[in-house]
């Protein structure tokens, strides 16, 4: 008898049946992670069909646009950092900014960063935005989490190398020794002019207070040119929307529950034993217990995953893997900022105004929904953390006549029993065409592949819906186009893409 | 299993009955304290838990329900397409560092994958054909794959852009401009692919390059052509190579527990 009074209080894993308790038992909040979420909105202000398209300016709201310093040192951005308070955990970081290389030309060849073209003696070489994001933990860049070269002094070869040692033909000039193999620019950051960037991290932690910052730095354009600095009011960064996700993983964690402990008093001699004093007073007081275990009675660890609900309240992925190499169309063009109920009726060839779906070959639109069937419960709470990728290859215009200021705008979009279709505001997200230096052989601009994998997150706290009570049944990607100049159309091409949704428990 | 009741009772005023004590305890059937509290204890209703009852931090075995298998390097690495000679898939070669590898003793239901780099090229192309001899306009692939457990995943193929352009003019051998962008296509990736059904055993992510064939094709490059800057290098006959260079890059495997 003492050993069942004992063990009250250390049973674990071999007490239980585990099959009931993974079908029955209930999470509590936190017991499996901690979500600190943080993020700021920022309509890069670019107008929409009805009104016209403009540059995007720093002035769009609803939260605020940040001008980048031109310096190297790291900067904090705001509104994507959060402070967590851990045990012996991992830390699971995701995080997204939008940046645009401000501001662009205005004017007959608009469309152009101003500082694009590289000074020297070819003026179509251009410069990169060369701008750096890192995560940062209590100070430090986690490794493998910044997003260009470490150095932001390095360059690489351009891989042309001279067949001959020496050749004294036909100029008869002597140069060498050895063959050359120069050195290219200084790519270092990230280049194109308008584009988000999606970091991760996992990195364990020890007990007590942490920072995660989302950090900015711009590297020098270049440090063999005269003048390697920028001139901030006309070349400076924009970070635009950006989210920052903190989930904590407890190794060991330091919360506990008061323990339940069971006292049963031993018999003595000359005790009476009774009914009272053996049945009610002590086995039936185990027995009560037995039937009534409280939370403290399970040992620390005392549970393994045979017993354990599922780490995800629900999950659900998509992808397309069927689009040939050239990629699929739309030219639909972007409704506006607040317009995510807006979709294109026509894929290609009319113009529409709206959002498109993205699809795949045969115009089936890609939708994660939940594994298992049903939908994403809305009614308990969650985080849901929905990450995605695209390859978008090319933005064009219909005359392929090239320009930098031709867009492409993305989304996250959202597949509700109450409302249908709509796109998450906050993960709009732009990129555009930097690839205007491309030349056919009759030296005339050709379309030039830009080749982005673009990145896209969506986190969503049902407990912050106004429509919370409606559950979702999928979730997509959206993209549409614009031209500010003229009105005109623009083709977006993507290839492959996939999508993930993971719904966090609670914490 | 439903609640522990004792299959025996305590009466006053007769002899204590030590076998039906003792099956108050255990018995064969499995009734009993010791029998009950021995694996039969349960969830649900009717069950052995108190009102409210939920699974707390504390109960949860360390590392059962998910680990994080990681890898990362911060030294750059550049690949030239002599190094990987043709974009068959039995030629990808891999990115060293964009990977991850662990071994799991358990079916785990689901791994999060998640890998990135920072990635920029040097892709050119001549987009004037070389008469001496003849040679068409050529543009050399480049491709990028992940594999999962050694399986492709079709939806994360990606090509890069063309970031250097050689115009050697009417019919000329010699290059009379050049446009180089590589700066500016310089990207970062941060891709992803959930894994579901996953068994027990051995689990990787890697990263492969293609990259075609060399150009095999000189070009004379005068000592001015655009930024290239070759020095004092007028007549020169040179090779032109792609290549693609990783700086920063990282790879995390999750194993999530999801029955």
């Amino acid at each position: 008898m003492a050993d069942v009074v004992h063990k009250y209080g250390e049973l674990d894993q071999h007490d239980m049946q585990a099959s009931s308790f993974q079908a029955s038992v209930e999470v509590g909040t936190g017991a499996y992670n901690k979500n600190v979420y943080s993020s700021a909105e920022v309509d890069v202000d670019v107008g929409d069909s009805m009104l016209g398209y403009q540059l995007p300016t720093m002035s769009g709201g609803p939260d605020n646009a940040i001008q980048l310093r031109n310096s190297t040192a790291w900067q904090v951005v705001d509104q994507a950092t959060v402070s967590i308070t851990t045990g012996v955990s991992w830390l699971w970081i995701n995080t997204i900014i939008q940046y645009i290389w401000m501001p662009f030309t205005a004017g007959v060849s608009w469309g152009h960063q101003t500082h694009f073209y590289a000074p020297g003696p070819n003026p179509t070489s251009a410069f990169g935005a060369n701008v750096q994001f890192a995560i940062r933990l209590d100070g430090e860049i986690v490794k493998g989490a910044l997003t260009g070269h470490r150095s932001m002094r390095h360059r690489e070869r351009q891989a042309i190398r001279a067949t001959p040692e020496r050749r004294l033909t036909p100029l008869s000039i002597v140069v060498g020794p050895g063959p050359q193999q120069p050195k290219s620019h200084h790519a270092v950051g990230c280049g194109p002019e308008a584009m988000p960037v999606r970091i991760f991290g996992a990195v364990p932690v020890t007990p007590g207070g942490h920072t995660v910052e989302l950090v900015a730095r711009r590297a020098p354009k270049s440090f063999d040119h005269d003048s390697p600095w920028y001139d901030s009011a006309s070349d400076f960064i924009g970070l635009f929307s950006r989210k920052m996700l903190v989930t904590e993983f407890p190794t060991w964690p330091q919360a506990t529950v008061a323990s339940a402990s069971l006292q049963v008093d031993a018999f003595e001699e000359n005790d009476l034993l009774s009914a009272a004093t053996l049945g009610t007073n002590r086995m039936a007081a185990i027995t009560n217990r037995y039937n009534a275990i409280q939370e403290g009675a399970i040992a620390r660890g005392g549970l393994r995953r045979e017993h354990l609900p599922g780490l995800l309240l629900a999950y659900g992925s998509a992808y397309i893997d069927d689009i040939a190499y050239n990629g699929r169309v739309t030219d639909c063009r972007y409704p506006g900022w607040n317009a995510t109920g807006i979709f294109g009726a026509v894929r290609f060839g009319a113009m529409g105004n709206g959002w498109w779906r993205v699809d795949d070959s045969t115009g089936v639109t890609m939708r994660a929904v939940q594994a298992g069937g049903g939908n994403f419960d809305s009614s308990v709470p969650s985080l849901i953390l929905i990450l995605a990728n695209i390859n978008i290859r090319q933005i064009s215009r219909d005359s392929c006549e090239l320009e930098p200021a031709l867009f492409a705008m993305l989304g996250i979009g959202q597949n509700t029993v109450a409302l249908g279709d709509r796109v998450i505001r906050n993960t709009q997200i732009i990129v555009n065409n930097w690839n205007v230096l491309n030349r056919n052989e009759n030296d005339n601009a050709l379309a030039g592949y830009v080749e982005y994998d673009v990145a896209l997150m969506a986190v969503i706290d049902n407990r912050q819906l106004a429509y919370a009570g409606s559950d979702w049944q999928n979730f997509f990607l959206v993209v549409s186009g614009f031209r500010p100049a003229v009105p005109d159309r623009v083709d977006v091409t993507w290839r492959n893409a996939n999508m993930t949704v993971l719904q966090l428990r609670p914490g | 299993m439903a609640q522990i009741v004792l299959p025996n009772a305590y009466v006053d005023g007769v002899f204590f009955d030590a076998d039906a004590h003792a099956q108050n305890l255990h018995d064969a059937a499995g009734s009993g304290l010791f029998s009950e509290s021995n694996g039969r204890l349960s969830a649900g209703g009717g069950g052995n838990l108190a009102a409210n009852w939920k699974i707390r931090a504390e109960h949860v075995q360390p590392g059962c329900l998910i680990k994080f298998f990681q890898h990362a390097n911060r030294r750059p690495v550049s690949l030239y397409n002599d190094a990987a000679p043709d974009v068959d898939d039995t030629t990808y070669v891999q990115l060293g560092d964009a990977s991850a590898a662990f071994d799991l003793d358990y079916a785990p239901g689901l791994v999060f994958w998640q890998w990135q780099f920072y990635v920029h090229v040097f892709r050119p192309e001549r987009i004037t054909p070389n008469l001496n001899p003849v040679q068409p306009v050529f543009r050399p692939k480049i491709l990028l794959k992940t594999y999962i457990n050694g399986a492709a995943i079709q939806a994360t193929i990606r090509g890069l852009p063309t970031t250097a352009l050689f115009d050697s003019g009417d019919g000329a051998a010699v290059a009379s401009a050049s446009y180089l962008w590589e700066d500016l296509a310089a990207q970062w990736w941060s891709m992803q692919w959930l894994s579901t059904g996953v068994l027990a055993g051995p689990q990787s992510v890697s990263i492969r390059v293609s990259m075609e064939e060399p150009t095999n094709r000189d070009l004379w490059i005068d000592r001015n052509v655009g930024s290239l800057s070759v020095p004092a290098a007028m007549g020169y006959n040179h090779r032109m190579f792609s290549r693609i260079t990783f700086g920063i890059r990282g790879a995390v495997g999750i194993p999530m527990w999801q029955p």
